[in-house]
């Protein structure tokens, strides 16, 4: 979303530069296979801003998943597991749940919005692009969710 | 311990029930209706991925013959209650409940809470569908499944937007992408 939709590839690079950010292949692969909006994803720059990581399956996690591995976010509660000093970024909440039951910290894209704004890594300009961005694409929040987006991006508008 | 021979609490229907009706939901409610009872025993078994307790595929899906028989000793020996339609714990039956989940296994504990959680308070038509769909040949003598596949995209994107499931089984239930399920949300 913040890549692609948002167009915040150098914000995401400096971001990194000071938090470490990482995701698990299954998540690029997820990320590579587009949509009909996307349908050309930028593996490149998903590859530069996030560097992949194989993941061990926690096979822990696997009932709470239906017993299957497909989704990203199995794979990224297990990175957790196995890194505590990594905080998950996950939005749908059925996998949070599961972060909150299991005591894996967890974030959304919303937090990571904040915290990069928080740590000036973002213009009032970028802030007003994300905003655009999010309400204009089918990507699905809350609307709790938008209206703390709105509070944040507002707050700096 | 000689309380779990006085009630005989080794039989998993009773050791169970005694203990979920001790946990709360997301909305701080203990208690449990029959339905709900029987489905989250079957999700916790589900997720421990074992079969304690005897169910059959009945009319309303998933049920307990067995879990129905032990609620009612249960309730003889003074440790359930029940107010109108709901099972409640009487206060013997909350300390031994918190006797028997201090006892059982982290990972059985957070699966049980988890079940709880995760369905105690859907409305009956967004459990019995989730049950269905999670355990399919419990279809096989429902008699309310056809219904309730009428109204499966208001029940799915229910389930999903509270949390009770994720977009790739949102999806999968709906014959869908998962793009184009997300995207039917923000419409």
């Amino acid at each position: 979303m913040l890549l692609e939709k948002c167009q915040l590839k150098a914000q995401l690079l400096a971001f990194s530069n000071k938090f470490t950010i990482t995701a698990p292949t299954r998540v690029m692969e997820e990320y590579c296979m587009g949509d009909s909006e996307n349908p050309k994803p930028n593996a490149d720059a998903f590859r530069e801003v996030f560097s992949p990581t194989d993941v061990k399956l926690d096979v822990e996690l696997l009932p709470y998943f239906y017993y299957e591995s497909t989704s990203g976010e199995i794979w990224v509660v297990s990175y957790a597991r196995q890194h505590t000093e990594f905080i998950c970024v996950i939005d749908e909440m059925f996998a949070r749940n599961v972060c909150n039951l299991l005591k894996v910290k967890v974030i959304g894209t919303i937090g990571i919005i904040k915290e990069m704004k928080d740590n000036d890594f973002l213009t009032r300009q970028d802030l007003r692009n994300i905003r655009s961005a999010i309400k204009n694409c089918r990507f699905y929040l809350s609307k709790e969710l938008l209206h703390q987006l709105d509070q944040i991006c507002g707050s700096s508008i | 311990m000689c309380y779990i021979e006085d009630y005989g609490l080794n039989a998993p229907s009773r050791k169970y029930s005694l203990m979920v009706l001790q946990l709360k939901d997301r909305c701080d409610r203990k208690e449990m209706d029959i339905i709900h009872l029987h489905k989250i025993i079957r999700y916790f078994e589900y997720l421990r991925n074992t079969t304690e307790i005897r169910f059959s595929n009945f009319k309303l899906g998933v049920v307990s013959y067995e879990l129905e028989k032990n609620l009612e000793t249960l309730q003889d020996s003074g440790l359930v209650e029940k107010d109108d339609k709901n099972y409640v714990l009487t206060e013997e039956g909350q300390e031994i409940a918190e006797k028997l989940l201090s006892g059982l296994d982290r990972k059985d504990l957070e699966k049980l809470i988890f079940a709880k959680q995760q369905l105690n308070d859907l409305t009956p038509d967004e459990l019995m569908y989730f049950m269905y769909r999670l355990i399919p040949e419990s279809v096989v003598n429902s008699t309310e499944f056809s219904r309730l596949e009428k109204k499966r995209v208001p029940l799915v994107q229910s389930l999903f937007l509270k949390g009770r499931i994720n977009s790739t089984t949102a999806a999968k239930w709906l014959d869908m992408s998962e793009k184009d399920f997300l995207g039917s949300l923000c419409k």
